[in-house]
């Protein structure tokens, strides 16, 4: 296949996922956020704020990769587009974490929740979309050679 | 024989649509400007997570204004138009344009909805007394969501344009790339909006 053939040729969202599929997904992502929802009620938000922003930054993150990898298609598509947003998320989120960390947000928690919030959702990000994800389509290389 | 394939092989090298990475520029250009726009949000949200403490004793701030029960009903509107426009763009891949129309109308229809939900939002928060200027909370808060707003709203003239491109029958299978990345563009602002809803509103303030 030509480079020329490749890029004219539409990408395909139909067969990799079908339509119920998709739906199945959405209402998983509907029950997630009605998780999320729920710390907001009166007997849960007594938590220690950082047991609530440990498992909301976990909801969300969890969230935020289904509809990365299934309904951007990344999971199916060509490496290479996971790899220019996971690097930019990888590489931003530490910066503007440690931009707020210096500007005195989080003044009174505990240093172990402070470099966990720091370090873990980027680290997570990078090892889910590079390492156990490396995209669906490699036919470009093919047409390289 | 052998002079015409090889004429072949050189315009097909010189084609000014070939790509050295074998996809689509578009699609890839998309890419790009996604990963910028992660940076202005990163940086919205850390301003706002800056500024949302420092009111005043008398001030009103995060805890006097916001209605998540309502919030939560926009956000999960929005989630729902990232299946609807995915429906949209299997219906075109499948050719059934139909089914494609009433998809993009759809998602546009909820985007609507969770656009005027925000003015609603930004129009009770302004009855309470919380205006843009009224303290660093409020510029945050209506500088961070609004642009999410403009985003959504400039989301749902992309939609429309596709279904009148669909009704003119300029829109087929063979351009359903095109939706695919106004798709992406689409997904985009819903996660963004995922981290807008968890970071802004649920994060115990």
């Amino acid at each position: 296949m030509t480079a020329t053939e490749q890029a004219t040729e539409p990408t395909g969202y139909e067969g990799h996922v079908s339509d119920a599929e998709y739906v199945k997904i959405a209402l998983i992502l509907g029950l997630l956020t009605a998780i999320e929802v729920g710390t907001y009620f009166e007997s849960v938000h007594k938590a220690p704020d950082w047991l609530l922003i440990l498992v909301l930054s976990t909801l969300m993150v969890v969230k935020f990769v289904m509809v990365a990898a299934y309904f951007m298609h990344l999971k199916y598509d060509d490496a290479i587009f996971t790899k220019f947003i996971a690097t930019g998320l990888v590489l931003a989120y530490p910066v503007y974490g440690i931009f707020a960390f210096a500007m005195g947000w989080l003044p009174d928690w505990h240093w172990f929740a402070k470099v966990s919030l720091l370090v873990v959702p980027p680290v997570l990000t990078a090892a889910v979309f590079l390492f156990a994800w490396q995209g669906g389509n490699h036919d470009h290389d093919d047409a390289a050679h | 024989m052998a002079d015409t394939a090889v004429a072949a092989d050189t315009h097909e090298e010189h084609d000014p649509h070939a790509t050295s990475l074998g996809m689509s520029h578009e699609k890839l250009g998309m890419w790009v400007f996604l990963g910028s726009d992660c940076l202005l949000f990163g940086g919205l949200i850390s301003v706002y997570l800056l500024n949302k403490g420092r009111i005043g004793p008398d001030d009103i701030g995060p805890d006097e204004v916001f209605d998540i029960p309502f919030t939560s009903v926009s956000s999960f509107v929005l989630l729902m138009s990232s299946l609807t426009v995915v429906l949209a763009i299997t219906a075109l891949q499948r050719g059934d344009i139909r089914r494609n129309r009433i998809w993009l109308l759809t998602t546009a229809l909820l985007g609507a909805i969770f656009v005027g939900g925000q003015v609603y939002e930004f129009t009770v928060f302004y009855r309470e007394g919380l205006g843009y200027t009224t303290n660093l909370f409020g510029s945050s808060f209506f500088t961070l969501t609004g642009f999410h707003g403009v985003h959504v709203s400039v989301g749902i003239v992309m939609l429309m344009s596709m279904y009148l491109q669909s009704s003119r029958g300029k829109l087929g299978p063979a351009q359903s790339e095109k939706l695919e990345i106004i798709g992406l563009y689409w997904h985009f602002v819903d996660v963004v909006w995922i981290v807008i809803f968890t970071i802004v509103y649920l994060f115990p303030q």
